[in-house]
This record gives structure tokens, C-alpha cells and sequence, in this order.
């Protein structure tokens, strides 16, 4: 009995032990930079003299601030809806492209995990082009089948310039999702989808009752870490809109370098990322509740 | 005549996906088939003639970019950085990984969320005190400045993908393996670590992804610096009085090439049949 | 074996933690530092070699060409007595640069910044001042308005290297063709006039971006223009003309209605449009003026393939006026060499360093650097109505000028709610001081 007992506390220890370089260097690229956040949120500080305890004045302030909560709105219309549009498409792709095998696949594979690879400032740069209203792409495009009345300012009326934009960054994540969720689709064994064929299903009931079930835990874990990056977008959306026009696209990222880098108001930005952190989290919990499902052993 | 309904409606259901994704690669590449367009014009042709062929192939982009703007040097360090990265991370995570999958480390769910959630921190509120504490470190503008926070930084999502990989193996191979004699780390790396490869190789291109194009911290961190990262040779190109499309689109083609290789290099790991028969009889 | 693989392991770990931590920094050939000279003691009185400082200058500005040569020839110029580190500046970033320096307490010795943002760095700059007054053979060098525009509550904080205004450039052949007079100023009514003209040809008269910090180009140089014809000029610079007044009116509303008619490129998207558009649309010969800045003016010109000319920027008062700007350096307070840095400016802002800026077509701030170039000098032209901007704006208002006036005037409250938000800004403004 003892040696058992002995048994898993040795893999216990080893355990640390292998957990423990990880730890370290998270410790210090993460946990110190949070902690220090956390006081600084507290105080009141431009980056040269002294800070200054202020409670918890920076809170107040922004949760009063109008720009604040647009921001606040914004970054999470953004995030939610870019990432579910990626997931949605990135799991498409990924069912589709299953299929194929050798090389072709590999060629399709690539080609629409390319959007990924492009540096952000270029394809921010590109699409503004692309949205322009005199010589872009869509308008022309519009015109040139006929529907010339459905063309628009996109990046300026408030009713698509947010939604131009997820367009984009839905083109750019949905590659990454595919690949996800395409290496965990290798790892289901053939038999089960035999089963399944011998039992009369086609490839899209196989799909539906086998693969999306065993590869749940995956899509849970591509929706919430495209969701924890989206929320963290900067570049895409400062390229192509500086946050504008006035605060139509301005989101907390955004919000934040303006002002600790432009204002040098260290501790309200540190307010404004603690209370971004919590509704992020919050954002997390509940789509890890709404994807909750059983974990399948195969 | 089962077997010949199945053959045929095999048949059409590939050419029925292979027509979807073919809609879809078509609006996936115009905006690379964009890129590597401009990178073929002078600015000046640029902005006369946005969307179509060059007239005349400005093959001095490339030239440019890689002598006089230094991007030639700044792939070699970012080859350095991101290489580095890469593999410590790999090795910390598969390690930290199988340790929360396997080896009983006490409440491992709870460590696993707290990683992953302290990575929600915003990343502009992490560069002030990452700066001030590299800079107290006497590390500003070395290779290390950037490797370390980005190991910390990209550790959570490997560790995690690890341990759901790591999880899917029973415990009965790793228990044939103590019975064996093999200790704790021998039965990780010779046992376990070879059925990872797909799981290594989505960690490998997901962490090769998510550094080589890495901005914020490389510009603030190196901004003193004479080590520049391919990011930021890119962002030099768009300048307060307008951006110098052609060298830019030409910097942009350069960066994706290791990019796609390493892509093509990790595609075979994505084959099937290496974690299948493993424990049956 | 075990035992053995573990150890290997570990060592590899250790390795690779050991690998990643010592790195050096390459060297940078550009920044090569002179070798130290160990000269033969000729004379008596020759001192020993002195160790040489190290000074870190933010201020190699590459899309310049004459960026690196000025950075180049201010290193062989002071070798003797400093390794000076040019370091190229990254202008999308410099707010964060700056100020992650400063709080780092390991700062860069000279940073480059636009004089008139320095109200947000005043607490950290060093008051030049003293120093100007010093030397007045050094301070003689620059324009008063360009020393002004570096003055925070009467500290001067920045020493200007370059000037740089607003100007107006115009495709040429498209006005002679449409028959249209170049003038030496144009108000409004007369501006509109000509924008009709060129409308009814199917072409966009006007065109200013929204990026890059020169949104607020139309309302600024309007309230130049307007209150300079009210007479009310001193009391707008210094802050106490109220900003919902007779003059603030006259500018948003002359500004709005070149929005309004459509004369603005691309018509409805002028509030969002950014200078990548503008130009293009310029180069291919939809727009007949569009806005730009004075150092870029030469560079847009030669890229254009067909002639492009210098215009009055059109004035919304009686008489014209135009948004005098520069570029600047300043010196951070916890810099280490407070003093040789000094010494670096003067010799970055001597006349034979700022030649080779005026040489590749720029303007420098020393005023007794002659200007060659004709087309500079057509430019320089226009900053004949230049005029000393107002007390450099506190970050706030300044943010609001750039990013939120026009989207308000022309999608939002429209004139009376800019000019209530600018009023309100300028109050705060005074409250400060």
C-alpha cells in the first residue's frame, strides 16, 4: 500500500519539478507586471515623479468617463463578434479541407491560413484602401454589378464601420482556428468514422455526431484564446480608424496607450486595464460555460 | 453496389468542397496576390494604379528593403529571437504540460486557469513595468529582453494545449512504463514525447506565428536599440509623411517566406496514424 | 541511463535560460564610435586624453535623406569629445518611447519631439532657458516664433531643428486648364468660388487628411487667419481669446462649409479620409489641391509625375494666415549629461549641419541657412503668413483638435458644440496655469 502511495507522491514532486521553470518565467513576464498594475491602478502617476496614493479615484473616474464605456462596448462588440464569426468559419474550413488529402490539401491549407501570416500594418493599410469610397474595391465593385446605391463610407457611418472592420479581422483569424481544430480532427481514429460509415451516414452526419463532440474541448480552447486576443487588438483597428471617426471604433487598447503614452495618466490607464481584465475574464467564464459539455477519452 | 453508391457520392462530395474552397481561397488571396503586386511597383506607380499589374516590375523594392532599409539584418534576428522563443517554450510547456496531465501535481486545474487567465492582462499596461524592470535588469535592447517575456507571455496557450493533448493518453502505456523501470522523466521523453508530434507541431507554428510578427514590446524595447526585429522594420516604411508602399509590400513578401516554409515544413506532422494503435493489442 | 538523460536534461534547460540571458547587442556599423585618440604630447599645455561620454540622441529621422548625413555629420563633428549614439526615430511610437525612457530612469540624452505637444512633458524636460540665454549668439540663430512655439509657461523647452508648416499644393496644369489665377491670398469667397469651378469639372477642389496629426490644419489656420484680421491675434496665442466667439464662429463655419459642398475629397468620406488616399486620388489626378506639410511638400512633388505648385492656403478671415510649426529637440531631466548635451544641440543645430538639410530640400530652423532650391523656396514663400501658433495646447485639447473636432462638426453637435467643447478645454486650460 505505502509503495503506491509513495509512487504518486514521487510523480507529485517530479511533477513540480518539471512545472517549475515554466512558473518561474511566468512569474516574471506576468505575475509581477499584474501585481504592479494593481497597485498602480490605486495611484496617480506620469512616468517621472513620484506616484501618489489616490483610492480608488481612478475607478471612479472611469467608470463616469462616456469615452470609457464606448470604448468598453466597443472592445467587447468586437471581440465577441470577430471571434465567433472566426470560430464559425475557422471550423468550416477546417470540416471542409478535412477531406482532402496529400498534397492538394496541403495547398488549400496554406492558402487559407495566409491571412495570418500577413504583418497586421500591412493588411490594416491594405483594407483602408479597399473600404475607400472613391476608388476602393467594394465600392467599385458595387458599381460595377449594378448596386451603386448600396455603396457607403464604410469606415465612417456608424452603422458599418465596427462591422468593416471585424469583417477584416475575421479574414485574419479564421485560418488559425482551421488549423487548430484540423490537427485535432487527426487525432480521431479512422474506426469510428468506418462505424459510422457502415452504418449508412454521409460525411456531414459523421461530422455532426463524431467530429464536432470529440473535438469540443479544442473549439473551446480556439474560442477563448481568439477571444483573449481579439480583446487585446491594437494595431488592426488604430491603422485603419485611429479609434474614429471621433469615438465610433474607439476601444479600451485604444483608449489606454492614449492615456498613459499621450496624457502620461499612468494610474487611471491602470484603472481602465484592471477593469478591462475583469470584464475579459468575465467574457471567458461564460463562453467556457455556454461551450461546457463532457470530455470524451478516445 | 453499396460500395459503388458510397465510391460515387465520395466523388461528388470532394469535388462539391473542393468548389466551396475555391470561393473561398479566391477572397483569402487577393490580398496576398495585392501585396506581392506592390511590392513589384515604385511608390509612384502605386498610387496611380492600386489594384492591378505592374507596368514595370520594380524589382529594386526588394533591393531596397533588404540593403538600405536592413532587412536583411533584421531577418537574422528575428530568425534569432522567434528560433529561441520557440524552443525553450516548447520544452518548458511540454514539460509543465505533462506535469499538470499526469503527474498529480495538486489542484493542476486550478494552476492551469490562473496561468491562462493572468494572460488577459491587456499588453499596454504590461510594457511600463516590463521596461522599467528589463531596464533595471541592464537587459534593454539585448536578444534576451525579448525572448524571456515572450516565452512568459506564449507559455500559457502551449502549457494548455499540451496538457488537453498529453490527456488524451491513457494511463496505461505510461504505466507500462514505470512497470518497465523507466523513471518519470525517461517515460516523458522516450514514451510519451514521441506521440506529440502534432500537438508540438500546432505549438510550434502557433508560437512561430505568434512572435515573428510580434510589435508593441519589440518597439518599445528596442527602440534604443540597434538590434531591430523584422516587425519593426516593416513599421520604419510608414513614416509621418506618407508610407513607401513598394519597399513595404517588398519587406512584407521577405517576412512571410519563413513563414510559409515553416508552414510547409510542420504540414506532415498533421498526419494522422501517430497517436492511433498505441495501446491496441 | 535514466540518471544520465536527466542530468542532460536539466543541463540543456540551464543551457538554454543561460543562452537567452547573455546575449549582446550587435554592433550597429552606423554608430561606429571614433577610436579614442591617444595623441603624442606636443605642446605643454595639451591635456591627457579625456574619456569621452557616451550621449544617446533620439533624433536620426531616416525618412529624411538628409537624416543620417546630419546624424552622420554630427558624430564626425563631436568625436573627439563624445561617442554619440544616433538612434532612428520611430514617430508612431515616441510618446511610448519617451516616456518608458524617462520612467525606465535610464533615458536617452536628446529626444526628438514637436515642440508644440511639449505642455505634456513639461514637469520632465529641462528648462533651456538659461542656457539660450547664455549664448545669445546661439540663440540669435532661431526665429523667435520658433522658440516660442517650444515655451511652456515661459520655460523654453525645446530647441527647434526644423521648421515645418502647412502649404497647399496644386496640380498645375488642371488650374491652368479651368482657367484658374494663382493668388497671393484667397478668403473664403473666393476660395469657394474657384472649388465651384473646379466641382462642375467633375474634380475634387480640396483635400486634407485626418491622420497623422493634421485634422486640425483647417481649424487651426482658420483661427489664425480670423482672429489675426480681428485684431485679436496676442489674446488667441495666449490663450485668453474666448473660443466660442465672433472669430471661433467665422473658422468652424467656413470650415464647415467646404465639408458641406462637397469640395473636400472624397466628399462625404473627408472626415475619415487618410493621406495614403489623398494622395493617390492626388496622383491620379482627382484632387486639385490637397494639403501637406512643408518638409514632405518636395518629396510629394517629385513623385507626382506631373508639375505640382505652392498655393495659399485659403484663409476664412479677411486676412491669411498659416499654422507655424516645428520640429524639436528636448532634453529630459534625469538625462546624465544634462550639459554635453547641450553642447550636442548646438553643434546638431550649427549652420554647416543644418546646410545639409537645406541642400536635400527641407527647411531648416537656423535662419542663416540659404535656402537654394527653387521649389523649397517657392515653398518658403508661403511662410510669408506664417504665423506663431498658439501657447502650445495641453494634450487634452490638443487630441480633441485632431481626432474629434471634425468628426463633431461635420457627423456630430456641428459648429456650436465644438465651439462649446473648446471653450470648455480652454477654461481648464487657464486653470491649469
Amino acid at each position: 500500500m505505502t509503495k503506491i502511495k509513495w509512487k504518486s507522491h514521487t510523480s507529485a514532486v517530479m511533477g513540480m519539478i518539471f512545472l517549475l521553470p515554466a512558473l518561474l518565467v511566468i512569474m516574471y513576464s506576468t505575475v509581477i507586471p499584474f501585481v504592479w498594475n494593481m497597485i498602480l491602478s490605486f495611484q496617480k502617476w506620469d512616468g517621472f515623479n513620484k506616484p501618489s496614493f489616490v483610492g480608488f479615484e481612478n475607478y471612479i473616474t472611469a467608470f463616469k468617463d462616456p469615452l470609457v464605456l464606448k470604448s468598453l462596448w466597443n472592445s467587447v462588440y468586437f471581440a465577441v463578434a470577430s471571434t465567433a464569426g472566426g470560430v464559425i468559419l475557422g471550423l468550416l474550413l477546417a470540416t471542409l479541407v478535412f477531406k482532402l488529402v496529400g498534397k492538394e490539401g496541403s495547398i488549400f491549407r496554406l492558402i487559407l491560413f495566409s491571412p495570418a501570416m500577413l504583418p497586421t500594418a500591412v493588411v490594416g493599410l491594405m483594407f483602408v484602401f479597399f473600404y475607400n469610397p472613391e476608388m476602393g474595391l467594394l465600392n467599385n465593385f458595387l458599381k460595377l454589378i449594378g448596386l451603386e446605391s448600396l455603396t457607403k463610407v464604410w469606415l465612417q457611418d456608424k452603422n458599418t464601420a465596427m462591422i468593416c472592420i471585424i469583417l477584416v479581422a475575421i479574414w485574419k483569424c479564421a485560418g488559425t482556428i482551421m488549423l487548430l481544430c484540423f490537427a485535432t480532427m487527426q487525432t480521431i481514429p479512422e474506426t469510428l468514422y468506418e462505424s459510422c460509415e457502415l452504418d449508412g451516414a454521409g460525411y456531414f452526419k459523421q461530422v455532426r455526431y463524431i467530429t464536432y463532440p470529440l473535438i469540443k474541448p479544442m473549439i473551446l480552447l480556439a474560442t477563448v484564446n481568439t477571444l483573449g486576443t481579439q480583446y487585446k487588438t491594437f494595431d488592426l483597428i488604430f491603422t485603419m480608424t485611429q479609434g474614429g471617426p471621433g469615438d465610433l471604433t474607439y476601444t479600451i487598447p485604444i483608449n489606454m496607450t492614449k492615456v498613459a503614452f499621450t496624457y502620461g495618466n499612468f494610474g487611471s490607464a491602470a484603472a481602465m486595464g484592471g477593469i478591462f481584465t475583469v470584464v475579459v475574464i468575465a467574457s471567458i467564464v461564460l463562453v467556457r460555460w455556454m461551450l461546457r459539455g463532457e470530455e470524451y477519452e478516445y | 453496389m453499396n460500395i459503388k453508391k458510397m465510391k460515387l457520392s465520395e466523388k461528388s462530395l470532394i469535388m462539391f468542397i473542393r468548389i466551396v474552397l475555391v470561393i473561398f481561397v479566391i477572397s483569402t488571396l487577393y490580398p496576398i496576390i495585392f501585396v506581392l503586386l506592390t511590392s513589384l511597383k515604385t511608390s509612384n506607380e502605386f498610387y496611380n494604379n492600386i489594384w492591378f499589374f505592374p507596368k514595370e516590375i520594380a524589382w529594386q523594392n526588394y533591393q531596397y528593403a533588404w540593403v538600405t532599409a536592413s532587412i536583411g539584418k533584421y531577418f537574422l534576428n528575428s530568425v534569432i529571437v522567434v528560433g529561441i522563443t520557440v524552443f525553450v517554450s516548447l520544452v518548458l510547456a511540454a514539460l509543465a504540460g505533462y506535469a499538470l496531465a499526469k503527474l498529480n501535481v495538486p489542484k493542476a486545474d486550478l494552476i492551469m486557469l490562473s496561468i491562462f487567465l493572468l494572460t488577459m492582462l491587456p499588453s499596454e499596461s504590461i510594457i511600463m513595468p516590463m521596461y522599467i524592470m528589463t531596464s533595471k535588469l541592464k537587459m534593454t535592447g539585448t536578444y534576451g529582453a525579448l525572448i524571456i517575456p515572450y516565452i512568459g507571455w506564449g507559455l500559457a496557450l502551449t502549457i494548455y494545449i499540451f496538457r488537453n493533448f498529453f490527456k488524451t493518453i491513457p494511463m496505461e502505456i505510461i504505466e507500462a512504463a514505470r512497470i518497465d523501470g523507466c523513471g518519470e522523466f525517461s517515460t516523458f521523453l522516450k514514451v510519451v514525447m514521441p506521440m506529440m508530434l502534432p500537438a508540438t507541431a500546432t505549438n510550434a507554428i502557433l508560437l512561430f506565428l505568434g512572435w515573428w510578427g510580434e510589435l508593441l514590446w519589440a518597439s518599445i524595447e528596442l527602440s534604443t536599440s540597434s538590434i531591430k526585429t523584422l516587425p519593426l522594420g516593416i513599421t520604419a516604411f510608414v513614416q509621418s509623411s506618407g508610407t513607401n508602399w513598394g519597399p513595404l509590400c517588398a519587406a512584407s513578401c521577405i517576412i512571410l517566406i519563413p513563414v510559409v516554409g515553416f508552414f510547409l515544413l510542420t504540414q506532415k506532422y498533421f498526419i494522422a496514424g501517430l497517436t492511433g494503435g498505441a495501446v491496441k493489442g | 541511463m535514466k540518471k544520465i538523460i536527466n542530468k542532460v536534461l536539466v543541463a540543456l534547460l540551464v543551457t538554454s535560460f543561460a543562452l537567452t540571458g547573455c546575449s549582446k547587442p550587435v554592433e550597429d556599423p552606423a554608430a561606429k564610435p571614433a577610436e579614442t585618440k591617444t595623441e603624442e604630447v606636443k605642446e605643454p599645455e595639451a591635456a591627457a586624453p579625456v574619456e569621452k561620454k557616451n550621449i544617446k540622441f533620439y533624433g536620426k529621422v531616416v525618412e529624411y535623406t538628409s537624416g543620417p548625413k546630419m546624424t552622420d555629420a554630427l558624430i564626425e563633428k563631436m568625436k573627439d569629445k563624445y561617442n554619440i549614439e544616433a538612434i532612428q526615430v520611430d514617430w508612431a511610437n515616441m510618446d511610448k518611447v519617451i516616456r518608458t525612457g524617462i520612467a525606465s530612469g535610464d533615458p536617452c540624452d536628446i529626444y526628438n519631439y514637436p515642440p508644440s505637444n511639449m505642455a505634456s512633458f513639461k514637469d520632465m524636460a529641462v528648462d533651456l532657458t538659461p542656457y539660450l540665454d547664455a549664448d545669445p549668439e546661439w540663440k540669435a540663430q532661431f526665429e523667435p516664433a520658433a522658440l516660442a512655439a517650444g515655451t511652456v509657461d515661459g520655460k523654453i523647452l525645446s530647441i527647434p531643428w526644423e521648421s515645418n508648416f502647412t502649404v497647399v499644393l496644386a496640380n498645375k496644369k488642371m488650374l491652368d486648364d479651368l482657367g484658374i489665377q494663382m493668388p497671393e491670398t484667397w478668403n473664403l469667397e473666393e476660395f469657394t468660388a474657384v472649388c465651384k469651378k473646379i466641382q462642375d469639372a467633375d474634380l475634387f477642389p480640396f483635400a486634407n487628411a485626418t491622420d497623422l496629426g493634421r485634422a486640425s490644419w483647417m481649424y487651426r489656420n482658420a483661427m489664425l487667419s480670423t482672429t489675426v484680421s480681428s485684431g485679436k491675434y496676442e489674446d488667441f496665442t495666449k490663450g485668453l481669446l474666448p473660443l466660442n466667439g465672433p472669430e471661433a464662429k467665422e473658422a468652424l463655419v467656413g470650415v464647415k462649409s467646404l465639408y458641406d459642398q462637397k469640395f473636400m475629397y472624397p466628399g462625404e468620406g473627408a472626415v475619415t479620409v487618410k493621406n495614403d488616399e489623398i494622395k493617390a486620388a492626388f496622383y491620379q489626378g482627382k484632387i486639385a489641391m490637397m494639403a501637406e506639410i512643408a518638409a514632405g511638400a518636395k518629396v510629394t512633388a517629385k513623385d507626382a509625375g506631373f508639375e505640382v505648385v505652392p498655393v495659399p492656403w485659403p484663409s476664412m478671415g479677411k486676412e491669411g494666415a498659416i499654422n507655424g510649426g516645428y520640429n524639436g529637440f528636448f532634453i529630459p531631466q534625469n538625462s546624465k549629461n544634462i550639459e554635453d548635451a547641450v553642447e550636442v544641440l548646438k553643434a546638431f543645430t550649427s549652420p554647416e549641419i543644418q546646410a545639409l538639410h537645406a541642400t536635400d530640400g527641407y527647411i531648416p530652423a537656423n535662419k542663416n541657412v540659404e535656402i537654394t532650391d527653387e521649389f523649397v523656396k517657392g515653398i518658403v514663400a508661403q511662410a510669408a503668413t506664417l504665423r506663431s501658433p498658439e501657447d502650445p495646447a495641453y494634450t487634452a485639447m490638443d487630441d480633441y483638435r485632431n481626432n474629434m473636432l471634425i468628426p463633431e462638426l461635420m457627423l456630430g453637435g456641428g459648429v456650436e458644440d465644438v465651439m462649446k467643447k473648446l471653450e470648455e478645454f480652454r477654461q481648464k486650460g487657464q486653470v491649469k496655469k
